[in-house]
């Protein structure tokens, strides 16, 4: 057992509350700071709502998708911080001073298209396409992780969280890596992998 | 997904003090995976929620983020990712460890997902999910698994109500001898047993660790004998995203051709992570035959008493821990 | 003008410069770049947010609703209650009462508040359970069989008499089975059982209706049919279709659930309209991913009594499958025409078939309704019966089936796949009792062409500035229809794909099919011809009156050059010279010509054929079962697309491998409830089960219509899990015979077979 103190009693200092207690049915909103697409954006969001919710419909940012809004499926990922995340898992106000990329801002920096989106067109990947986004972006984060080109097996490693009801995943697979190549020319699947899969540490 | 009051302290005393003033109606955020689903479900309602992370920069909350491991020692903090768990090599003793976080769930939520969350969450069990349907969890009467539909049900330890303990991260650790670090108000945590930390439904319905409203998982600090190797292992129905269908962990050592310290632990057959006792009777201070193994793994479900649609997990279960018993082991698998 | 339907058009022959060429589809930027609209993408001014209460029984009768608490709620624009005192509740999920609110989050709100008495009443949710005597009876009167496009479209609409809550379908039978089997050297029966499954795209049903006066309006569906929402809700609203304009620019996926402007479960279109006229602003309503796994259709479930038997040398003589299954309150778990037509050299065949009515969601066309159930119990049955009688179970269907496309595709798969090899590897590792076993197995696919005459108008444009356009107001639902719209105008004009413009996605457009029952390429696409090959002659004649040349001296060559006489003129020059109006031609689809290359049972269409084999690698300690590979030969006719039919395959095999391995409806027996309707537990392939996919297709020239293309988005996943099962077979040495395949019931058969084996 601790022989810790008792807390301290009373209002010790002043929290940073962000939001109000509730008061139904319409909440108190929180101010959230963040870059979406490279763009800063100061809006108002209920602590409760889902950085889904604040890219699809207060943003209109509809590229990323409402699959399931319980983290299966995987249609809605977005990158925060480059890092692919499930927006209906995350609060908005949790992406305060962060950096969100969506599908509509995967081309930034490239001439039309980036590599990804080409080569999902040339190997027919997307179907109804409405998983498509999500796939895109955690793609993208996998391939800037990797530096070079990517295995199969990476990929699906990878991806295992997005589901496709259309495709099949084998032509995805296959644009995946292809844009990986296109990416990094000249450079070998695997090679920056040395150290890894050992369990020594 | 209900209106709450997000909280965000700046140290552990600050979500102290929160926590202090409505411990049960205060709930403690971390990765936010679990939490998020049992809102968006309205089985839980939380007036405020606390953000344990940002709480973690704090002096007196350098335990919660910290990752540290010697040959013979592990201390994970709560809020380190399962995907941080996965990707840091360990040393070799803590493998089944390291497995079990990279096996878990999806990248994505991995990314997402902590040690103290993950250990943390409350049971899949599609009853206790559903919006609609007071299981014994939840208020309700009785466990509508045992007289419904049970496939995902214990096998193991169950009764009266027959969850699975969720946690694969938790099979792994209970593996091994450590402790729940676990702080009620500020000051000095207490360090609880892994093995009294998780507690069955005979103990306690409303949650699945001995854990109290108001009460802080810091972190959790494990040790293993040296030259001790580990293994974790599950089989699912899919390969690479799915809550597996069975689950296990084993510990050892080998000294002189026989085997020592053996630890079996079983996941997703019981309301808390299992100690397999029998099949480490069976192991313990033995040569690690290949019939030896058959008959440890044999034994690990020795006691089992299946409901209407699980008894498949007894088989599977026995199948895996065989496999994994010469994995760790190193004696060869047949062909 | 005879050419109006096509009948004069010579039909294509051989290679073409751009259909059947790997063609990027038209529509892959929009949807690789976020761009493409979704129906819940559509916000019109004062746009409401719909939500529905759902019964939380599975059986009873509505006592009292009360509304008051949804209607007072701040936000609240319209509530209505779907169901009224003393209507019958017969499946969880079924609609109750619905609002309309500023926001979503408010009608989920204001639905909670809505407070309605439900008195419950015995349900039932089993097969054994609605099959037994004094089971509580789901209908109690004569029920309609719920048709949409996707069902097998030779189905007899009839059905025998109900007991109880059994219902037979119409029998088929052919020969003299019971005398066969009297007279059998070798008998193998047992029972195989699929289980229900959902369609689970990834886009759940959405609809936004927004009225335009009294008499019109707007509506954006998530749908398979434009033309079915529009007839549904012109229908139910008193309207006159031509008032009522559906639009789906894009779709998230259908596989059979998205026909109407309702769901299967929910009067989703009668709500979302009701609630807008109540409102006086557009509705939308989407369905959450509960409420699409409970109530917006499913694949029926079967149980499947197989009889089949083998003569002294070895060839089949009979076959009968008796099956019962649920499609929940609906109907339509029939088990395909497998059985029936598939080894037309088996000379005795019976089938017969039985909904079987339970208290749940009701079952609709599920890509292939009824086959990859059919298949899955026949292929492993014929399997079972090869192993007996020391068969080669590739030799034994080549050697019982009459269609020469797929006789040949049984070939070319078995060097493909290497069958030989593979099968000799499986019987040495199942001989040396290994733990990781590897086994092949291969089914077929029977489908037809159900490619509909004069169901869809394409008009083709041809403007002065020498661009052409399509238009017609076909969905395109994942297949590329679009795609194929452009390259077939393309290929007449002798134009870059990439320079025809295609509008589709609208009922505005023109007139045009749904997408069900593999026709929507067969149907349009050759219609697209024959408008182009009227734009083109149009053209001609045009540039003709404009030179003074005479008519015959004017031809188009390939790439578009105009050819006047000895003046060679670009397309565009040539566009040139029309006048303001430019070019405007309609073209309909003729009458299928031509049952080439096999008739369908019943004659007047292509029979479309099709073989998957399947690789699988089974641990006997597990019970895991891996697909590692799968090769896929084919035909549709002439392929349009090589790009987009090879993705249909590999879509259609992943679907089967998720009826072989994963996927199951969970149903809890006491509360009627689906416990796994989300994406969790009801399990989807995904990228860990793909295996490596070979897909091959067999050209075939058919006349059957303008363009020689047929269908192949049910074709594709037919086969699949019944080549995974008979791999398993193959593998272990012993059948599991319920699907899906998982680890639990592979070592239960292993330690029946053990036990069987036992003396």
């Amino acid at each position: 057992m601790t022989d810790a103190p008792p807390p301290t009693p009373g209002p010790a200092r002043r929290l940073p509350v962000l939001s109000e207690p509730p008061r139904a049915p319409a909440p108190a909103h929180v101010v959230v700071r963040l870059r979406v697409n490279g763009r800063p954006v100061v809006t108002a969001v209920p602590a409760h709502h889902t950085l889904l919710e604040l890219l699809r419909e207060t943003l209109d940012l509809t590229g990323s998708k409402q699959g399931c809004d319980k983290g299966d499926c995987g249609a809605c990922t977005v990158q925060v911080d480059g890092v692919p995340r499930l927006a209906c898992l995350t609060l908005a106000v949790m992406a305060e001073g962060c950096d969100v990329r969506t599908v509509e801002g995967l081309a930034d920096g490239f001439d039309g298209a980036h590599p990804l989106q080409d080569a999902f067109d040339r190997y027919d990947a997307a179907q109804c396409g409405f998983c498509t986004p999500g796939i895109l972006m955690a793609a993208e984060a996998l391939l800037r992780a990797a530096g070079r080109p990517v295995t199969h097996e990476e990929v699906r490693e990878a991806l295992a969280g997005n589901l496709c009801r259309c495709t099949g995943y084998t032509k995805i697979l296959d644009a995946v890596v292809d844009a990986s190549r296109a990416l990094y020319p000249g450079t070998m699947p695997g090679a920056a992998q040395e150290g890894s899969g050992t369990d020594a540490g | 997904m209900n209106p709450f009051r997000l909280v965000r302290p700046r140290s552990l005393a600050d979500a102290h003090a929160v926590l202090g003033a409505d411990p049960r109606g205060t709930t403690i955020r971390a990765g936010g995976v679990d939490l998020m689903d049992r809102w968006k479900e309205g089985i839980d309602r939380p007036a405020t929620v606390l953000d344990l992370r940002t709480a973690a920069a704090a002096e007196d909350a350098r335990a919660l983020a910290s990752l540290s491991a010697t040959a013979t020692s592990l201390a994970v903090g709560a809020l380190v990712t399962l995907d941080a768990l996965a990707e840091t090599p360990l040393p070799a003793a803590f493998a089944a460890v390291r497995a079990a976080a990279g096996q878990a769930a999806n990248p994505a939520i991995r990314r997402q997902a902590t040690a103290g969350g993950n250990l943390l969450q409350r049971p899949r069990c599609w009853y206790f999910r559903h919006p609609d349907l007071a299981c014994l969890k939840k208020g309700g009467s009785r466990c509508l698994a045992a007289e419904g539909n049970n496939r995902y049900n214990a096998v193991l330890g169950g009764g009266p109500s027959y969850i699975v303990h969720p946690s694969s991260l938790a099979t792994a650790l209970v593996a091994f001898d450590g402790h729940a670090v676990v702080q009620a108000s500020p000051g000095r945590p207490k360090e609880i047993p892994l093995g009294e930390f998780f507690v069955g439904p005979t103990e306690r319905l409303d949650a699945e660790t001995v854990l109290r409203p108001g009460e802080i998982l810091l972190g959790v600090r494990v040790s293993a004998p040296a030259g001790a190797r580990s293994a974790y292992d599950a089989v699912r129905e899919r390969r690479l995203y799915d809550w597996p269908l069975v689950e296990a962990a084993v510990r050892l050592r080998v000294e002189a051709a026989t085997l020592r310290d053996v630890r079996v632990v079983l996941g997703q057959v019981a309301p808390i992570p299992w100690r397999a006792r029998e099949a480490e009777a069976v192991l313990e201070g033995r040569r690690p035959t290949p019939e030896r193994l058959a008959e440890a793994a044999r034994a690990a479900f020795e006691g089992a008493r299946p409901l209407s649609d699980n008894h498949g997990k007894i088989a599977v279960g026995r199948g895996l821990v065989r496999r994994l018993l010469h994995q760790v082991t190193g004696v060869p698998l047949p062909a | 003008m005879t050419e109006t339907d096509g009948r004069t058009l010579a039909p294509w022959r051989g290679a073409l410069r751009v259909v059947g060429a790997p063609i990027d589809r038209i529509d892959g930027p929009a949807k690789v770049s976020g761009r493409a609209r979704y129906t819940t993408h559509v916000t019109p001014p004062g746009l409401l947010h719909a939500a529905v209460a759902r019964s939380k029984v599975a059986a009873g009768t509505v006592r009292a609703l009360d509304l008051s608490g949804a209607e007072r709620l701040p936000g609240v624009r319209a509530v209505l209650a779907v169901a009224v005192p003393g209507q019958k509740i017969r499946f969880a999920g079924q609609d109750l009462a619905a609002v309309a609110a500023t926001t979503p989050e408010i009608a989920r709100a204001a639905v909670a508040r809505i407070e309605v008495v439900v008195e419950p009443t015995p349900h039932v949710v089993t097969l054994d359970g609605a099959m037994a005597d004094g089971a509580p009876r789901v209908h109690e009167d004569p029920v309609q069989a719920r048709r949409t496009e996707g069902d097998d479209p030779t189905e007899v609409r009839g059905g025998g008499r109900v007991t109880g809550n059994v219902r037979p379908l119409p029998a088929f039978e052919h020969g003299d089975p019971d005398r066969a089997f009297a007279r059998a050297a070798h008998v193998h029966e047992a029972v195989y059982e699929t289980p229900v499954v959902l369609h689970s795209a990834l886009e759940p049903h959405a609809l936004t209706v927004a009225w335009d006066g009294d008499d019109a309006m707007t509506v954006w569906a998530s749908t398979q049919s434009i033309f079915s929402v529009r007839d549904e809700m012109a229908s139910i609203f008193g309207l006159s279709p031509e008032r009522v304009t559906v639009i789906c620019e894009h779709m998230g996926g259908g596989f059979g659930a998205k026909f109407g402007a309702s769901a299967p479960g929910s009067r989703m279109g009668f709500i979302a309209g009701t609630l807008a006229r109540k409102a006086g602003a557009p509705v939308r309503l989407a369905l959450d991913r509960r409420a699409e796994q409970e109530v917006t259709g499913n694949r029926p479930s079967s149980r499947q009594r197989v009889r089949v038997a083998a003569d002294g040398r070895g060839r089949v003589v009979a076959l009968e499958v008796v099956s019962h299954g649920t499609a929940g309150v609906g109907t339509g778990a029939g088990v395909g025409r497998n059985a029936a037509h598939l080894y037309e050299k088996i000379p005795h065949r019976r089938v017969r078939a039985h909904d079987v009515f339970t208290h749940a969601g009701p079952g609709t066309a599920m890509r292939a309704p009824g086959h990859p159930q059919g298949a899955f119990a026949l292929e492993l049955a014929l399997d079972e019966l090869a192993a007996k009688i020391g068969a080669d179970p590739l030799d034994l269907r080549i050697a019982h089936d009459r269609h020469p496309v797929r006789r040949r595709e049984y070939e070319l798969g078995r060097a493909r796949f290497r069958w030989d090899d593979r099968r000799a590897r499986a019987r040495a590792a199942r001989a040396a009792g290994a733990r990781v076993r590897t086994g092949a197995g291969v089914a077929a696919s029977i489908w037809g062409d159900f490619g509909r005459a004069k169901a869809a108008r394409v008009t083709v444009a041809i403007e002065r500035d020498g661009s052409v356009h399509v238009r017609n107001g076909v969905q395109d639902i994942g297949g590329g229809i679009a795609t194929v719209l452009a390259a077939v105008v393309a290929e007449v004009l002798g134009r870059p794909v990439e320079r025809v413009h295609v509008r589709y996605g609208a009922s505005t457009l023109g007139r045009s099919v749904g997408s069900g029952g593999s026709q929507t390429t067969s149907s349009v696409a050759p219609a697209a011809r024959v408008a182009a090959e009227r734009a083109r002659r149009a053209l001609l004649e045009a540039v003709a009156e404009a030179t003074g040349t005479p008519p015959g001296a004017v031809t188009l060559e390939a790439g578009g050059t105009v050819r006047v006489g000895p003046r060679r003129l670009s397309f565009e020059d040539a566009c040139r010279l029309l006048d303001d109006d430019g070019i405007e031609a309609v073209g309909q689809r003729g009458p299928t010509r031509s049952d080439a290359p096999y008739p369908f049972p019943g004659g007047g269409r292509p029979q479309i054929g099709g073989v998957q084999f399947a690789a699988v690698e089974v641990d006997t300690w597990t019970g895991e079962v891996r697909c590692t590979h799968l090769t896929a030969v084919h035909d549709c006719g002439r392929v349009m697309n090589a790009k987009a039919a090879e993705s249909q395959v590999a879509g259609g095999i992943m679907m089967g491998l998720g009826f072989a391995l994963s996927e199951q409806r969970q149903v809890d027996p006491v509360h009627g409830r689906v416990l796994n309707a989300d994406l969790e537990r009801y399990k989807l392939p995904g990228f860990g089960e793909l295996p490596e996919i070979d897909v091959h297709f067999v050209p075939v020239e058919t006349d059957a219509n303008e363009t020689g293309s047929l269908g192949i988005g049910e074709p594709a996943t037919i086969p699949t899990a019944a080549a995974v099962a008979c791999a398993v077979f193959d593998a272990l040495g012993v059948p599991v015979r319920t699907l899906p395949i998982t680890p639990d019931r592979v070592l239960a058969a292993l330690r029946d077979g053990r036990a069987e084996a036992a003396p």
